[in-house]
């Protein structure tokens, strides 16, 4: 009688843990790749002007998005969003994976490493930068099949265009999965630990 | 927000005299949000009613605080946002109009002062109906996009 009731103890808790995971390991909002991707070879520098290349992203899960301080809407509204989801899920879970939120500026020429420090810490803990050369970016967007170009104007006050997906590189290093805009919180608070734990 | 809608609606009641009937246009949900660190221009959102029968567009939008105040929208093409100049800002009779990130928003640009967090901001918004509405808001940190989730 023992046995069968730590089995039930023991079966139950299993279908709660994979009732809050997604019990299939199944998203709802991410596009998981078949088989993550190692990403290439770039070299780019982080917000404290130090060296950014693949192997700074192995270690922890990151949500990469490219844009650029100088746009006024999504992309601060993005890392907003971004940097909400993090704090519920540190808030819900603060024992399981929480991702770095990552900048990736498409916009070189303006965003040096110190705007890329000031702007990053604006939205709070994790929240992190860096760019590059264009020809080291495209290294990197290449891979990702992130595209971005700049809308030439007259002033300064030029824009970029770039791609909105939300990358996720898993704590391997790897481009795991995507999610592709609008984006809500709900959809990454939802998500990412399906995605965590079922790596 | 019960108190900041009847404060709209009595300022547009005085700019549009006394002869109208009643105010057509109302504003809610007015957010202005502080520039990011290192940038001058910020962005404000707000919700726009029009209760009138007749369709109304927003014809400019200008403050005292700012140089120039430009109308822009992020537009998702394949997954690719860019920013154009708002294409129009229609409002049929009994309909809304959002300017809401990702979308439509208002670009303030060239600040006569420093667009601190608190400061309260004030916008005029003149309507095809030659209304105009007077906004008044706090800048705030962030936009609150949750409720939009």
């Amino acid at each position: 009688m023992l046995v069968l009731l730590l089995i039930l103890a023991a079966t139950s808790g299993w279908i709660l843990s994979q009732s809050l995971v997604g019990n299939d390991g199944r998203t709802q909002y991410a596009v998981r790749l078949p088989q993550p991707i190692s990403l290439p070879d770039f070299s780019l520098v982080d917000q404290d002007g130090q060296p950014f290349g693949p192997g700074r992203l192995v270690g922890r899960w990151t949500w990469m998005f490219f844009g650029f301080t100088h746009c006024p809407d999504i992309c601060p509204a993005t890392l907003q969003l971004l940097s909400l989801a993090r704090q519920k899920l540190l808030e819900s879970n603060p024992d399981g994976a929480i991702p770095d939120i990552l900048l990736i500026s498409v916009d070189p020429d303006r965003d040096t490493p110190e705007l890329l420090q000031k702007y990053t810490a604006h939205f709070g803990d994790g929240v992190f930068g860096a760019t590059g050369e264009t020809v080291e970016l495209q290294k990197l967007t290449s891979k990702l099949g992130i595209y971005f170009e700049k809308q030439e104007s007259a002033s300064e006050n030029y824009s970029v265009a770039h791609s909105a997906h939300v990358i996720v590189i898993d704590d391997g290093g790897h481009y795991a999965a995507v999610f592709s805009a609008p984006h809500t919180v709900d959809a990454f608070v939802v998500d990412f630990p399906v995605l965590s734990a079922s790596k | 927000m019960t108190k900041r809608r009847y404060y709209y609606l009595a300022v547009t009641l005085a700019m549009a005299g006394c002869s109208e009937p009643g105010p057509s246009i109302a504003v809610s949900s007015t957010q202005i949000v502080a520039p990011a660190p290192g940038r001058a221009a910020s962005v404000a959102y707000m919700t726009i009613s029009n209760s009138s029968d007749d369709t109304v567009s927003i014809r400019k939008i200008e403050g005292p605080q700012f140089e120039r105040i430009e109308l822009h929208e992020t537009v998702l093409d394949d997954g690719i946002a860019r920013m154009q100049p708002l294409r129009t800002s229609i409002i049929a009779p009994g309909g809304e109009f959002s300017f809401k990130p990702g979308g439509p928003h208002i670009m303030l640009l060239e600040p006569t002062s420093g667009i601190v967090p608190g400061k309260i901001v004030t916008l005029h918004v003149h309507f095809s109906s030659g209304e105009i509405v007077i906004v008044q808001a706090p800048v705030s940190t962030r936009v609150s996009i949750v409720k939009d989730n």
